[in-house]
């Protein structure tokens, strides 16, 4: 006789969640075309005066937290407001789902999805700052002619991984007749992860062995902070999809965020609503980026995960309330 | 409807989620603060500037739309600069500064803009607000920016030293005295206390008042307080914020980062010796009893500071030859300039001794010719015209009047010395019309004040004074008048050019005839 598993269902619906936030064409076109902002990203940095690497860095941090934005708005309206405008949420909520569980399960499944796509996000910029970086402009000269010129292991990695991902997932879409953006935004998490191995391993010379070389690990900071700042997000969205459709849901998400960049950059405004609305600022760090002592700093990444972990459980624990009482 | 404990478990939940985010918010933004203390904010208190503030939450906001929206602004800057309008560019660039407030460049370049292209557009009498705004920008915004960036000290040391306290600048002088009213404690409230105070005036001008202590132990002797330094003179700022600066990029080793920093020390160490070097020049400010102008006098307590960087600075460059001979240069242009110093202030024998340690004595060249030649602003004499030396005679006899009645005597006396020098050598060229006596110069001089002073109520005592100050101009057969002598008066474009500005002579030309 199979054990009852009290968790099974939230898997369940976590996993066909983020089945279904990747499937979306409007994920799979948003991150693509922030893959492409990140590797124009060199370029159009033409006024840096002498901080290419810094300004790099700064616009690619703020332009993943904008598109973690954008994606976390396009995931969470649209997966919970399809279930309730086809009114199958009705029937998942008599048996076997508690209305919580089905929360937390969207919001796993959501949130599955975005850790994806800012890993892909963190890895690309990751990539493009090295081969941007004023380590390529000491070397080689000109910016900008040094991505196509000069750091092999970048260009190879991400351009030659990124197009094995779309050849695999345009084959898989052939073969079943759909499913090319699902398969195609998870492809690209191996590819940007093997992209961004063999750039750790190679240095931007083409020498084996010199580890992480021009590989920024405030970055890495960045794109944990971003994953945070998107699972408040999450969480809001989520909560706010329950109620409101899905424009209504995306505006007061961007506001949500505008509003907590704003708090954290004015160092306290009115008292409630710098305390209730989140801090956006503290999970950016572009800003900083042009002070030498930065450094990577994992009891702030620690802290920082417990500030969002406590509005995330505010945010959906305010759904769960919200939900059980409604009727659909 | 009905409340289950599931429902009461929520509502703890929210609560407990809540309220724990928001406790720990505050020590998240000191950490985040810490993360990066040279580009954390001094206080929120300047977020108030609408560029930065819309530029803190717009700049992560906009993603990857920043980089093409700063690259139009960026293009847009330069194209009105090309065409001239810099106070299109001006505007333009608060809204840049705004989305880059990290980037020390924009600051810089922002403030250059303000400070040198915009004034060169405008009369030498519109300029100094243009100058003060810049300054504001660097001090009060650049650097609330980011406090750890040397070269915003640099800049700002620059534009006190260099735009306000230099030469170079047709306005140099209204940029001088300017300066020194804004900082002049004139105002006094209904009790005859000053309406601002001293702590007032260093916290308005941002100057820390312990580093100000230690800048001017460091200079003028452990004995020293910042109250030493006068603050109306520009290179006393010039002084502390390349002394701060360097102390800022000295803290630690230079950042791969940072590349730059062992230059921008350079630089500043090089400030910090031009500021001191400035300050021995004019750092001693005479208020005019007259009116609320100024003179600017040697200040003779620098010349060891003075001495003891050019012979630093001789130790440093040792190995550099082109830099060591500058130097060596300067040091003994030094000497010569103290020698001047000392005639102004009317200490003669340590003039002679300064002269000869200046080795110019063994050259031949006399100290009456170097100071003739100082007062004329001329290499030799081969280019002065008799109307220049009037001009200049003038000039020495209105200063010597104006420094009489603001009762430096001392002062007044060395400046009657170089008049007499000055005037004996250019009457010893046989080929020269000479010139009139210097005490029938500045009788003329004092004569026509006098009428002047004695026509408002207000100024009369000051005249009574001044008659006594030189009793034989005023006895009963009146000697020659300023028009009988031919010495020009002062006119007002002279002064804003700065051409009664003589280096080591202060601006000693603001009395004039026709400024009472």
């Amino acid at each position: 006789m199979n054990t009852p598993r009290p968790l099974a269902p939230l898997v369940v619906v976590a996993a066909n969640t983020f089945g279904e936030v990747v499937r979306q064409p409007a994920f799979a076109i948003v991150l693509v075309a922030t893959l492409v902002a990140l590797a124009l990203t060199p370029a159009l940095s033409l006024f840096s005066l002498g901080q290419q690497t810094n300004v790099l860095s700064d616009f690619g941090l703020s332009t993943l937290l904008l598109s973690a934005l954008i994606l976390t708005c396009v995931a969470s309206g649209n997966v919970v407001r399809r279930e309730i405008e086809a009114g199958t949420v009705s029937m998942l909520l008599v048996k076997p789902l508690s209305p919580e569980t089905f929360l937390v399960a969207k919001f796993i499944g959501v949130l599955g999805a975005l850790v994806a796509a800012v890993f892909v996000f963190t890895a690309a910029l990751l990539l493009a700052v090295r081969a941007g970086s004023d380590l390529g402009a000491h070397r080689h000269g000109a910016v900008g002619e040094q991505i196509a010129a000069h750091d092999v292991p970048v260009l190879f990695g991400a351009f030659g991984f990124f197009a094995l991902a779309i050849v695999l997932a345009a084959g898989r879409s052939y073969r079943r007749g759909r499913g090319f953006c699902g398969a195609l935004v998870v492809l690209c998490v191996p590819a940007f992860g093997g992209a961004l191995a063999l750039a750790a391993l190679v240095s931007p010379d083409g020498h084996v062995g010199e580890l992480c070389v021009g590989l920024d690990p405030i970055l890495v900071q960045g794109g944990v902070l971003a994953v945070l700042a998107t699972a408040v997000l999450a969480a809001f969205a989520v909560t706010c999809a329950l109620w409101l459709g899905r424009g209504a849901t995306f505006l007061l998400t961007a506001l949500l965020f505008l509003g907590g960049l704003w708090v954290g950059a004015s160092d306290g405004g009115p008292p409630a609503v710098a305390t209730l609305v989140p801090d956006f600022r503290l999970f950016s760090v572009g800003d900083l980026v042009y002070g030498p002592d930065l450094a990577f700093d994992a009891s702030y990444l620690g802290r920082a995960s417990l500030y969002a972990a406590g509005f995330v459980v505010a945010f959906l624990s305010l759904g769960a309330l919200s939900v059980r009482h409604k009727t659909y | 409807m009905s409340v289950s404990w599931r429902d009461i478990f929520l509502g703890v939940l929210l609560v407990v989620g809540a309220t724990g985010s928001i406790l720990l918010r505050p020590q998240l933004a000191r950490e985040r603060a810490a993360l990066a203390p040279e580009t954390a904010r001094v206080s929120g208190e300047e977020l108030e500037a609408a560029g930065v503030a819309v530029g803190s939450v717009l700049g992560p906001a906009l993603g990857f739309f920043r980089p093409l929206t700063l690259n139009f602004l960026w293009l847009r800057f330069d194209a009105l600069q090309k065409e001239g309008r810099f106070f299109e560019a001006a505007s333009l660039a608060t809204v840049i500064s705004g989305l880059q407030p990290r980037i020390p460049e924009v600051w810089t370049y922002q403030a250059w803009n303000l400070g040198f292209n915009i004034t060169r557009a405008l009369t030498p009498r519109e300029r100094y607000q243009w100058v003060d705004e810049a300054i504001c920008l660097l001090r009060d915004r650049g650097l609330d920016e980011n406090p750890g960036a040397a070269q915003l000290y640099r800049y700002l040391a620059w534009f006190f030293f260099f735009k306000i306290d230099g030469i170079t600048d047709e306005a140099n002088l209204l940029y001088k005295l300017s300066f020194a009213r804004e900082l002049d404690d004139v105002t006094v409230t209904s009790d005859g206390a000053p309406a601002r105070s001293r702590q007032d005036l260093l916290k308005e001008w941002r100057l820390d008042a312990r580093f100000l202590d230690h800048v001017a132990r460091r200079h003028l002797g452990s004995l020293a307080s910042g109250a030493d330094l006068d603050l109306r003179v520009a290179s006393v700022h010039g002084l502390y914020w390349a002394s701060r600066g360097l102390h800022r990029a000295s803290r630690g080793p230079t950042h791969p980062r940072r590349p730059a920093e062992r230059w921008e020390r350079f630089l500043l160490r090089r400030y910090v010796v031009g500021s001191l070097d400035q300050l021995l020049d004019h750092g001693r400010v005479v208020r005019s009893a007259v009116r609320d102008t100024y003179a600017f006098a040697p200040d003779l307590r620098l010349v060891d500071a003075v001495q003891r960087a050019f012979d630093e600075d001789m130790v440093s460059f040792r190995d550099d030859e082109t830099i060591f001979a500058e130097v060596q240069t300067a040091r003994e242009q030094l000497y010569q300039r103290v020698a001047l110093y000392m005639v102004l202030e009317n200490r003669r024998g340590e003039a002679r001794e300064w002269w000869s340690r200046s080795g110019s004595a063994t050259g031949g060249a006399t100290l009456e010719r170097f100071l003739a030649l100082q007062v004329l602003r001329l290499e030799d004499r081969e280019g002065a015209t008799r109307e220049l030396a009037l001009a200049r005679l003038a000039y020495l006899a209105r200063g010597v009047l104006g420094l009489s009645l603001a009762a430096e005597q001392r002062l007044a006396e060395g400046v009657r010395l170089v008049a007499h020098a000055f005037r004996e050598d250019w009457n010893a060229d046989p080929g020269a019309v000479p010139l009139p006596g210097v005490e029938d110069a500045i009788g003329a001089i004092a004569r026509a004040w006098a009428l002047r002073l004695d026509a408002s109520e207000s100024t009369r005592a000051l005249g009574v004074r001044l008659r006594g100050l030189v009793p034989a101009a005023f006895g009963v057969v009146g000697g020659p008048t300023a028009g009988d002598l031919r010495l020009p008066a002062p006119r007002s474009e002279e002064d804003a050019r700065g051409v009664t500005f003589i280096p080591g002579l202060g601006t000693l030309g603001p009395e004039s005839e026709e400024a009472p």
